[in-house]
Parts: C-alpha cells; sequence; structure tokens
C-alpha cells in the first residue's frame, strides 16, 4: 500500500513484520520497548492466575496490557516507513496512554478498597474520552505528517499537546487523593500504602519520563530508558498484591520478583555495548541466579512448612469440635437416662419403705434386712442419679439457680440438727459453733446451698472413723463473706489428693480404706454450684490421718 | 430482563474506543486525510526547518 509520504525520497528503510526496520538504528529501542512489555506481562500474568478474583491483579494485567499494546505501538512508529501507519498509530496512541494511567488508578483504588470504583467514578471517566471519540480522527488529534526533514514524525494537535496533559494530570490528582485518604483512614499500616503508592507513581513518572524528555529535548531516544522502570515497578506492584492480600503465594512472589529482575539483567547484555560492563553483568547475572535459586528454595521450605502447621491447626480445631459435640451427646445421654432410672427407683424406694413400715402386714423378721438393704441402695442409687443429673445440667449450662437473701447460719444449725442422730449411729460427734457478729445473711440458692453443706458433711462423717466433725460458721466483714468450715478427725487427705479433689469422677486415694462407695461427682458438683453462686469451696489437710478441713464461703448481705 | 448500568456503559465505551481507533484507521490510512508539512523544494535532511510552509 502506498502512503502520502513516498518513503525513497528521505531514503527510509523497508519494514518487515511491522516491528523490524534498519530505521531504528542500533537494538536499544528494540529492547526498551520488548523487554520491559515482556517481563511486565510475565509477571502481571503470573500474580493474575495466581488469584484470579483479586481485584488489584486484575487492574495489574489490564495495566500491563495496555502498556504492552503501547510498546508495541510505539515500537511501529520507530520502526516504519510509511506515513499513513504513523498517523494511524501516533493518533491511537492517545487511547493507551490514557488508560495505563487510568488502569493505575484502578488499580490503586482496588488494592485499598478491595472493589473497583462505582458507577459514577466510570461515568466521570467516560466523560473524558468523550472529545477522543469525537475529534480522534480529526486534526485535532494530529495536525499532519511532518515531512521537512525527513524525521518520520507526526505533528501533534491540541489534544496531544493539551488535553492528554489535562486527561492524564486529573488522573495523577485522584490517584495522589486516593493516596491521601487512605493514609488518614489508617486501615493498612502506613508502610503498606507508601510502598504501593510509591510503586504506582513511579510506575506512571517511568512510563511518561519518555514522552516528557522527547518533548523538551526533542531527542526521543533518551527517554525510553525510563521503559526500563516499568517491569521493576510492575514487580513491587505484584510483589505488594502477593505480600498483603494473598499470603499463600509467598513462592510464586519471589519467583515472580527473580524472573523479573533477571529479565532486567540479560537486556543489559544488549543494551551495553562495551565489553567491561557485559563482563559485569553477566558475574551479576551468575551470582543473582545461585542466591535467586536458594531464596527461592529457602522461601519455599519455610511455606511448607507453615502448611503443615497450619494443617495441624485444622485438624486440632475438628478435632475439639469433635470432641465438645461427643461431650455434649454424652451429658444429653447421662442425662435422660438418668431422669429414666430415677422414676422406678422412687417407686422402689417408696414401696421398700412401705414393706418395711407394715402397710401391706406384718413381714417376718427375717424379711426386715433385706428391705433395709434395698431401701438404702436404692437411696445411695438415687443420690448418685442425682449427682449424675446435675454434672449434666452444668456442663450443658442448665443449672437453674434461684438465688435471694436467706440466713445461712440457721441453715447449718438444721442440717447438723438433722444429721446428728446419723453421726450418733456411726459413733462420731457432730458439733455445731458459731462467732458471727453479722445476722448471718448470704445471698445464694437456698436449695443449692443445703445440697452443698449435706454433702460436705456427709463427706467427714463417711470418712472419719472415730472422733468429733465440728461445723463452725464465721464471717469477713471486710471481704463481706461468710464461712461454713467441717473440720473433722478422718482420714485425711495428701496434697496430690486435694490436688485432683474436685475434678470428675475423683476420689480421695485412701477412700477404699474405709470401704466408702462413691461416684466422685460429689464434690465436683458442690464446687461448681458455689462458684456459680460467687462462693468458693477449698480443702485443707495436713496429711493423711491427719483429718480434713473443707470450707464453704459465700457472699455475706447482712 | 433488567439491564445492569455499568455493564451496559461499559460495554458501549469499549464499542466507542474500537469504533473510534477503526474511523481513525479509515481516515489516515484509507482516506489518507492528513496535511503533510513540507519545505517548498521537498524535504530536507538533518537541517532546521526554517521554511517551514503550511
Amino acid at each position: 500500500m502506498n502512503s502520502l509520504v513516498d518513503p525513497f525520497i528521505c531514503d527510509w528503510q523497508p519494514v518487515h513484520y511491522l516491528f523490524f526496520s534498519e530505521n531504528i538504528w542500533g537494538n536499544f529501542i528494540y529492547y526498551s520497548h520488548f523487554f520491559p512489555a515482556l517481563a511486565g506481562l510475565v509477571i502481571a500474568l503470573f500474580v493474575f492466575f495466581s488469584a484470579k478474583k483479586s481485584k488489584p491483579a486484575q487492574a495489574l494485567l489490564f495495566t500491563v496490557v495496555m502498556f504492552a499494546i503501547w510498546s508495541l505501538l510505539d515500537l511501529i512508529l520507530w520502526a516504519s516507513d510509511n506515513s499513513d501507519i504513523i498517523v494511524f498509530v501516533w493518533s491511537t496512541l492517545i487511547y493507551f496512554e490514557i488508560f495505563v494511567y487510568l488502569g493505575s488508578f484502578y488499580f490503586l483504588y482496588s488494592y485499598f478498597n478491595e472493589k473497583f470504583p462505582n458507577l459514577y467514578y466510570e461515568a466521570c471517566f467516560y466523560i473524558l474520552f468523550i472529545p477522543l471519540f469525537l475529534f480522534g480522527h480529526t486534526n485535532l488529534n494530529l495536525s499532519g505528517f511532518d515531512f521537512t526533514n525527513c524525521d518520520r514524525e507526526a505533528l501533534e494537535g491540541p489534544l496531544w499537546q493539551s488535553y492528554i496533559y489535562f486527561a492524564e494530570f486529573s488522573i495523577l490528582i485522584l490517584i495522589v487523593v486516593t493516596i491521601i485518604i487512605e493514609l488518614f483512614r489508617r486501615r493498612m499500616k502506613n508502610s503498606e500504602v507508601l510502598i504501593v503508592s510509591l510503586g504506582i507513581i513511579f510506575f506512571l513518572i517511568s512510563f511518561s519520563i519518555g514522552n516528557i524528555l522527547g518533548s523538551l529535548e526533542t531527542d526521543w531516544e533518551i527517554g525510553q530508558i525510563g521503559l526500563f522502570g516499568m517491569p521493576v515497578f510492575v514487580t513491587i506492584l505484584a510483589y505488594t498484591i502477593i505480600k498483603f492480600k494473598a499470603f499463600k503465594i509467598k513462592v510464586l512472589a519471589t519467583e515472580v520478583l527473580m524472573t523479573g529482575l533477571m529479565i532486567l539483567i540479560i537486556s543489559l547484555f544488549f543494551v551495553r555495548t562495551i565489553e567491561n560492563s557485559r563482563i559485569i553483568a553477566g558475574i551479576t547475572l551468575l551470582l543473582f541466579s545461585a542466591l535467586g535459586f536458594l531464596l527461592i528454595k529457602s522461601v519455599r521450605k519455610e511455606v511448607k512448612q507453615r502448611e503443615q502447621i497450619e494443617q495441624l491447626a485444622v485438624g486440632l480445631e475438628r478435632a475439639n469440635d469433635r470432641l465438645q459435640e461427643l461431650d455434649k451427646q454424652k451429658s444429653e445421654f447421662v442425662s435422660i437416662a438418668s431422669h429414666q432410672l430415677r422414676s422406678p427407683l422412687t417407686a422402689i424406694r417408696g414401696y421398700a419403705a412401705m414393706m418395711r413400715d407394715g402397710s401391706y402386714g406384718q413381714l417376718p423378721e427375717t424379711a426386715i434386712i433385706p428391705l433395709d438393704r434395698i431401701h438404702d441402695s436404692a437411696k445411695l442409687m438415687a443420690s448418685s442419679i442425682e449427682d449424675f443429673l446435675s454434672v449434666s445440667r452444668i456442663e450443658s449450662g442448665q443449672m437453674k439457680y434461684e438465688l435471694a437473701d436467706f440466713n445461712l447460719r440457721e441453715q447449718a444449725e438444721h442440717i447438723v440438727d438433722d444429721l446428728r442422730a446419723e453421726a450418733l449411729k456411726a459413733g462420731l460427734v457432730l458439733s455445731y459453733k458459731s462467732n458471727l457478729t453479722s445476722q448471718g445473711f448470704v445471698h445464694a440458692d437456698i436449695g443449692k446451698t443445703q445440697q452443698i453443706l449435706h454433702n460436705l458433711i456427709n463427706n467427714s462423717l463417711k470418712y472419719t472413723l472415730k472422733g468429733t466433725v465440728t461445723v463452725f460458721v464465721h464471717e469477713n466483714l471486710t471481704l463481706k463473706k461468710l464461712y461454713v468450715e467441717i473440720i473433722d478427725t478422718g482420714i485425711g487427705m495428701s496434697k496430690e489428693t486435694i490436688d485432683t479433689l474436685f475434678a470428675k469422677f475423683t476420689r480421695a486415694k485412701n477412700a477404699n480404706s474405709v470401704n466408702i462407695k462413691g461416684t466422685g461427682l460429689g464434690l465436683f458438683v458442690a464446687r461448681e454450684m458455689a462458684r456459680a453462686m460467687q462462693g468458693d469451696i477449698t480443702a485443707h489437710s495436713t496429711g493423711d490421718g491427719q483429718g480434713s478441713h473443707f470450707i464453704l464461703e459465700l457472699p455475706l448481705v447482712r | 430482563m433488567k439491564i445492569n448500568t455499568s455493564y451496559f456503559l461499559r460495554y458501549i465505551f469499549i464499542l466507542s474506543v474500537i469504533f473510534s481507533i477503526t474511523l481513525m484507521y479509515y481516515v489516515f490510512v484509507v482516506k489518507k486525510q492528513y496535511t503533510v508539512f513540507t519545505n517548498p523544494e521537498g524535504p530536507v535532511m538533518f537541517t532546521d526547518n526554517e521554511d517551514l510552509e503550511i
């Protein structure tokens, strides 16, 4: 196709495959256009395929693709001998320059906000392009082709001379405002905001430096060196996405960084023509390759270890959830089973008592003893079931407490009176003491408190073979606490036993020596209930055979 | 059918860019409608363009 300008007049060389021509002196222009575009694309594609849903990765890919198209079109300008093509390609470049700026803004915005700008922003950007749609094909874009001294250059019109700077400057202002807003919002670390912001600003400076210098110096070749900065800043941006947005691809980040830098070093081989520089570049490349290999290896190892730890943590969490679920199911099972057992036991106890009392006629003497045993065993079993039920309620958080003020001193005295006969039967002395100055009112659940006291005093009676059990009530007015101490002269406990005494299903090691039956739940239930009422139970003993000392404390009201 | 305004605008925008570039191709390459600036005697290699004729 013949162009409007005859290329033979100026001895312009023919072009092959759009890009290759002797019109380009030296290899510098090829490397300044091919390598940055290629390196940038490799990095952006790497990141994009690692995190396709990441908005910043999408924006980065768009920006780099626009930059790559721009580079190739610019290379056509350098190579072409056809004025028609030069004017056409030069006129289209205006779109891609603004796209690179716009893409950079989208990258930054989506990086900070995890989404793209809204419709209003987009509408403003579309308005920015209206003059290009309307006048892109007129002499307001390019006023013509400069054929005065064989330079193969288009003459730029107002769109190129003024409007593009206005558009790019507007976007740059928007970028700066976005950065400032983000710094004030303090959602991210300042260092992260600064890295990504400087990355994008240097990316744009690197991109535009050629045009600025070209316009000022009319030497378009010097400015092309800025394009080499592009993959470096693309690498920085890619790194920020990977480091701060997608932690799992740290290895990829290192590889991307290494690839970008390696492409840069290799490109030095072709740009530098001095032999010494090539040797230095060669040594640098060797060192860099070795260190890069080690770095990637160590990062890969670190990531693998972390992944293993994460997997273990997930496994543990699942096991923990499963255990909690099983524990809950166990509590439910115990609750249901205990309820089912309690009803027939009540009947057994009731009928045994009635038969014993002669409600069904006089029974022979030989039947009385077995009936007593039936009654006592059923009572023991009912007590055990009550403990199971209490544990089940405590663990499922369904234990209800009706808190009210009541006189604990009186309650303790009544319980001691109730149990005195049982103590006498066992040959023990059960006594009550008090040195209260207050009325002895506490704020607690009266039923639960009675249950606790019964449990503690009964325990002392069971584990004391001879001697006394003393219930001593006193208070601490400063701490506003009321204490009920149960002091016995029983079998006592070692320190190890005391440490585990309040755990579930735990009984004193020497409990079997006194032939006491029990589930090991009584003290656990008692302490849980005391703690739920803002109180506590503690156990003390100086050792085996030295007697025991239990203290129930509850909040004193008056 | 509900039209997503954002996608619709983006679609129109991309079409406009493609149309605009096609128009540039048509005007500059097919129709060759651009001005060539040169000296009265034709281009001079590596000289200042003092006698620029418009």
